[in-house]
């Protein structure tokens, strides 16, 4: 009696027919070539993200720079006028990564109860690298003593 | 047999080159990490000093930082801090060369830049590497607030 793999209707397949059929092997190999695709895209997704935060980081220490640098000038100084925003480039090692501007703005007061009065400067840091896009924009805010 | 070779061999060499991109991208992440929490550790210190010094630990590009405050008793000034380059390649810190506390951050520090004025610490460059050879840099500033109305 002859004994081998059956078909779909229960009859003995022909030796010839044994083994995987074409459209399997080709829908495997889609699937396979799709994930391996999407592995891929992720890993360097992932490789991406983290160069981004790189400079992000560096755009915050920059900023933090730039206020700590304010905060030891006198009220005076060109650079704590009120008005236009004052710009410059971030470099580090000589190379620049970054933008940065900071605005120097008029600031009541709530706590004196007087409204309308000037009681402080309100200086904004802030840094853009990139594309210059919302996503790669930083901003700090401090506020200063008026005189 | 030649094409699951081939395939075999392509499937390999995907996984060494993912596997390869992964450990860059944690160790890249790892030193930029580092970066920032020295740079924020040397800003916490600085903030809470009175005058800082910067000194070469052992040459211009490997320096170092000590911090001092004014001591209310004798109204002089001591040292309450320091970082330095060690030869380890990492910066260390403590109260003293003599009372060293460890490393500030686990990254090797290939350079290790500052300069400092009456009121400001500036970390010109801090530029780490990462375990894969990359290079890291950031810099920033941090302001001597405990400076007070008193001058030794």
């Amino acid at each position: 009696m002859r004994t081998g793999p059956l078909n779909r209707y229960g009859s003995l397949l022909p030796r010839g027919e044994r083994g995987v059929g074409l459209m399997e092997v080709v829908v495997a190999t889609v699937i396979a070539v799709i994930a391996v695709v999407a592995l891929a895209y992720s890993f360097g997704a992932g490789r991406g993200l983290v160069n981004q935060y790189e400079v992000a980081r560096i755009a915050l220490a920059a900023a933090q720079r730039r206020m700590e640098t304010l905060s030891t000038l006198p009220a005076t100084a060109a650079e704590l006028q009120i008005g236009a925003p004052h710009v410059g480039d971030v470099q580090v090692d000589g190379r620049t990564v970054a933008r940065e501007s900071w605005m120097v703005e008029d600031y009541d007061d709530p706590a004196d109860g007087l409204l309308g009065d000037v009681d402080l400067k309100k200086v904004t840091v802030t840094v853009s690298w990139g594309r210059l896009s919302p996503s790669e924009t930083l901003s700090l805010t401090r506020l200063f003593p008026l005189h | 047999m030649v094409l699951a070779t081939m395939i075999v061999m392509g499937m390999i060499s995907f996984y060494i080159s993912s596997q390869s991109t992964w450990m860059a991208s944690s160790t890249q992440a790892l030193a930029q990490r580092d970066a920032t929490l020295l740079i924020e550790t040397i800003s916490d210190r600085v903030r809470v000093a009175h005058t800082a010094q910067v000194i070469d630990s052992p040459d211009s590009l490997h320096q170092g930082l000590v911090l001092f405050d004014i001591d209310p008793f004798t109204q002089v000034l001591v040292e309450r801090w320091r970082f330095w380059w060690a030869a380890d390649s990492l910066v260390h810190q403590g109260p003293g060369l003599n009372d060293d506390r460890g490393p500030a951050v686990a990254s090797r520090v290939t350079r290790f830049q500052l300069d400092t004025s009456a009121s400001l610490v500036e970390i010109r460059l801090v530029e780490l590497r990462a375990g894969d050879g990359q290079l890291v840099r950031m810099s920033s500033a941090a302001a001597l607030y405990n400076r007070g109305t008193q001058t030794p």
